[in-house]
């Protein structure tokens, strides 16, 4: 495809297309260039399997999100303290459309994006440290500094990729964004009206997106945005792309990513099962009708897993308003009795086929500071020891010994609210019954998605579930983004953290334990040394573990993923997850068609 | 010729009093078509954020508040329904957040393809009942009307969404029609070639049929019981007690008079034809409006949906309007009273 246009004229040759040093990726096959990976969506310019590979940023970690290495930026300096990070982009590195990635695009989306009082007008949310934004500078043309005003080591873990740090640095072709910022384009008023938007910066915001691409933005990883209709997307090969195989070969290998909008679930199950994705991730529900038709539509079945933690975990709302939920719910013993009570083992042979860890909810075994008794926690199935710490919480079994009630002699029933969709509903069911067997009742209420979060935003749910993703080490120092934060998602502990947050104006005060553990997070962010960094870390999950805020279920079931026959290069096993962006971590870059001309 | 004069006239004050009504209606269409999208709490950046919190990116409420201001979703809903209609009125359907693009560039990609499915269902579903229903008529309690109306109630009784969904996977097992659209990936960037064309021809039939099936037990129902009527009536003893030929009596006047009835409901089979094109849409994952209303509905994308509710009650009304002049054309009667 490339060839092609190199010897129309149309573009430089490759040599003049990489930068000086470009980042040598292992392939396990060197593969043949060409063909067309087809995948799906939901909804026009949604997510869809493939689309965590056309992330490219300065740093990237492994498959088991444990480490940091270099990616775009071939060498980052940081300072003792750790709040200077200097960033040397790689010589020669180019944007899709053949521009130099310089470190003023860098500094330009700083100044004259996220920090544009129009476009943000209470500030970016990134690079913050309590009150205090990072300082942006530019070294020379390919170095740029990011300084902290106090220690801030997960500006690393931020670095590997713009979905992590919540907006992206690496992201915005400066050269092409102009065109759409007032400041600099006197006539982009203008150009967002012809195209349908009232003002520049609606249509600067709609521009900024930068996971997926709009049509012809510019973009720094493997494929970019080409064409865009209401049916579908196509993506094309960045012809920039700073990647080679360990022969020297330009990746990625696959021409195209073609993404066809389909709007039903039950279609798009469907067409998986049918072969018309080239890799796709199975139901674990319905795996026996793709096993089915794997030779008819051929494809063959990898066995991959999913990093979450836990496929599910129960929080209960421990800033309940109800004076006296809200006393069971904080008593330690009551969520204690509640995961004994769990039959894991029944969980994971009916809907896993056994193949899932029957562990308590938390971070990954593979954190450097993770501590082993934390799995065990609580863990194990033992109704007895469950009913007693029920009796010692207060709650009595009624005459016909039923259910229990609660302390003011009342039947004691909790609502779990969840997502629709989000799990699946035998798995809930299970728990539901586990914990009627030792007398306590709840409800499991599916419910709207926005519902949840209004609801638990407004502090007024019993309990909520969620999964237990962002467990790797890179991912859960990323500020605030582990499930355990007490503030989003699950929402445990709402008022506590308001009133740590705004310095007593607002929210409840915690008790002193939950402030030492508020203050240990901040401190762990702060760390100066790998050593403190670890201590703390070890502490602030040793915390949650032992609080049991989370009550996992199981963790890291199994996720059959059907690929195309003739599509190589694609990874045996692989545990996959948020924390390491989905599809980044398959290195997509590298897969190739055996006979390419067949997938046109 | 005075007599002609004064029924053109009086064909011609129908259809005008046809069109003013038809403009009213559009007028309080849209107002509700808006406020209809409006009633749900939130509005698009609500599930904007809940699209990117879904996909594990957050969005914080100050930025929230700075983006509803700056696409107005915080003003008043009149101010947004007038800003919206008096573009509308000038060609501009405003923008859809959703897709990022202008709402016409959407509608134009999407109304052939729904012209398309929706005309040939209803030429499908005509050339079907009709006959049939003749035919049931004919042979009243025959083996074969029995089956026919048998047919025809489960296809009425079938929720089009599993009927689409059964029959593109027996089409997918018996011809390996790939599953969703109407052309297969590859010919999606091509341009028309008769390898494009076959392939589209292939892909026609389920949902030209899941479309069509719904409406047709209704016709031939009504074909058979409108025609059964006329063949019991004295003009038809007399035709035949003067020996015309059976089959030459039974066309050239019953079945004339039994058409009526189906034309007049010409206009409400486009309505339904519509809602039968979206739910085969989204389930069989058509290129038509169908799926981008649901979804603009869904997302609350209310330019986008707004415009899509519009230009099918638009298509609707011209149905009405035109299946009422042709009534008129056949049947004198209506343009009297």
């Amino acid at each position: 495809m490339l060839a092609e246009r190199v010897a129309a004229g149309e573009l430089p040759p490759v040599e003049q297309r990489l930068p000086k040093n470009p980042f040598v990726r292992h392939a396990r096959q060197i593969g043949k260039y060409g063909g067309t990976l087809y995948d799906q969506t939901g909804s026009p310019g949604g997510r869809f399997h493939l689309d965590g590979a056309l992330i490219a940023g300065a740093q990237e970690t492994d498959n088991d999100g444990e480490i940091i290495r270099p990616h775009l930026c071939d060498r980052v300096d940081v300072n003792q303290d750790y709040s200077e990070f200097t960033f040397h982009i790689r010589e020669g590195l180019r944007w899709s459309d053949g521009v130099d990635l310089t470190a003023d695009d860098v500094l330009w989306w700083w100044q004259h994006e996220q920090r544009n009082p129009v476009i943000f007008p209470e500030g970016p949310r990134t690079f913050k440290v309590g009150n205090d934004y990072a300082e942006f500078s530019k070294l020379d043309r390919r170095t740029f500094r990011i300084k902290f005003p106090t220690s801030f080591r997960p500006c690393l873990n931020m670095s590997v990729s713009e979905w992590m740090a919540f907006g992206s640095y690496f992201g915005q072709p400066s050269h092409w964004m102009k065109q759409f910022h007032a400041d600099f384009n006197p006539k982009a008023d203008e150009l967002a009206r012809q195209n349908g938007f009232g003002s520049w910066y609606q249509y600067y915001t709609m521009m900024m997106e930068y996971m997926h691409p709009h049509v012809n933005k510019p973009h720094v990883g493997p494929w970019f945005r080409a064409a865009s209709t209401t049916t579908y997307d196509i993506y094309e090969r960045n012809p920039y792309f700073a990647e080679v195989d360990q022969e020297g070969n330009q990746l990625p290998y696959i021409d195209r990513i073609y993404v066809q909008v389909v709007e039903d679930q039950k279609l798009q199950t469907a067409r998986r099962a049918t072969g018309a994705v080239s890799e796709g991730l199975c139901e674990m529900s319905q795996i026996s009708v793709f096993t089915r038709n794997a030779a008819r539509a051929d494809y063959n079945i990898k066995h991959w897993r999913l990093a979450n933690g836990s496929e599910c975990m129960f929080a209960f709302n421990l800033n309940h308003k109800d004076p006296v939920k809200r006393r069971i719910y904080n008593d330690l013993k009551f969520r204690q009795a509640l995961s004994y009570a769990i039959n894991r083992r029944r969980i994971n042979e009916i809907l896993y086929f056994g193949q899932a860890k029957e562990w308590q909810a938390t971070l990954s075994p593979k954190v450097s500071f993770f501590d082993p008794s934390w799995l065990e926690y609580c863990a194990r199935y033992d109704q007895d020891k469950a009913n007693r710490l029920l009796d010692e919480a207060g709650l009595r079994w009624d005459k016909e010994r039923r259910s229990r009630l609660g302390p003011d002699g009342q039947r004691f029933v909790s609502v779990v609210i969840y997502n629709q969709q989000a799990f699946p509903a035998e798995l809930l069911e299970f728990v539901r019954q586990d914990w009627a067997e030792v007398g306590v009742e709840v409800i499991m209420k599916e419910t709207d998605f926005r519902f949840r979060e209004w609801v638990c935003r407004a502090g007024d749910q019993d309990c909520t579930c969620w999964n237990a993703d962002m467990v790797e080490e890179v991912a859960a120092y990323l500020p605030w983004a582990t499930k355990w934060n007490p503030q989003e998602v699950l929402f445990y502990a709402r008022d506590w953290w308001l009133w740590y947050y705004n310095s007593g104006q607002s929210g409840i005060e915690p008790p002193q334990r939950w402030k030492d553990q508020f203050e240990r997070m901040a401190a762990w962010y702060r760390a100066k040394s790998v050593e403190e960094y670890r201590r703390l870390g070890h502490a602030v999950w040793d915390f949650f573990s032992r609080q049991l805020v989370c009550i996992g279920t199981v963790g890291y079931a199994p996720q059959p993923v059907v690929i195309k026959n003739g599509l190589r290069n694609v990874s045996d096993t692989l545990t996959i997850g948020y924390g390491t962006v989905w599809a980044k971590s398959y290195m997509v870059q590298t897969y190739y068609w055996d006979f390419p001309e067949d997938h046109g | 010729m005075a007599r002609n004069g004064q029924s053109g006239a009086l064909l011609l004050r129908y259809v005008l009093k046809r069109l003013l009504w038809a403009a009213v209606v559009l007028v309080l269409v849209s107002f509700f078509a808006f406020l209809v999208i409006q009633l749900p709490p939130g509005d698009f950046l609500d599930s904007y954020v809940e699209q990117l919190s879904r996909s594990g990116m957050g969005v914080d409420s100050a930025t929230l508040v700075a983006l509803r201001h700056a696409y107005g979703l915080d003003r008043p809903m009149v101010v947004q329904y007038w800003e919206w209609v008096t573009r509308f009125l000038h060609g501009d359907m405003g923008v859809s957040l959703l897709y990022v693009k202008k709402v016409n560039v959407i509608i134009l990609e999407r109304l052939p393809w729904t012209l398309l499915v929706t005309t040939s269902s209803m030429l499908l579903m005509y050339a079907i009942s009709i006959p049939v229903g003749i035919y049931a008529a004919r042979r009243q309690y025959s083996l074969g009307d029995f089956a026919a109306s048998l047919v025809g109630f489960v296809g009425m009784a079938t929720p089009g969404f599993l009927l689409a969904l059964v029959m593109m996977w027996l089409a997918y097992l018996a011809f390996g029609v790939s599953l969703g659209g109407l052309q297969s990936p590859q010919f999606m960037q091509q341009a028309w070639s008769w390898a494009k064309l076959k392939d589209l021809l292939w892909h026609l039939p389920v949902p030209l049929f899941v479309v069509a099936i719904a409406g047709m037990a209704n016709l031939i129902r009504t074909m058979r019981a409108t025609l059964l009527d006329e063949l019991g009536k004295p003009y038809v003893t007399t035709a035949r007690a003067k020996g015309l030929k059976e089959g030459v009596l039974i066309w050239r006047y019953p079945v004339r008079a039994a058409l009526n009835p189906i034309i007049s409901s010409g206009g409400w089979l486009l309505a339904e034809l519509f809602s039968g094109e979206t739910v085969a849409g989204i389930v069989l994952g058509l290129p038509t409006i169908g799926p981008v209303m649901y979804r603009a509905l869904l997302a609350e994308d209310m330019y986008l949906a707004a415009s899509c509710v519009m230009v099918m009650s638009v298509l609707t009304v011209i149905g009405f309007l035109v299946s009422d002049i042709v009534l008129a054309f056949t049947d004198p009667r209506i343009r009297l009273s």
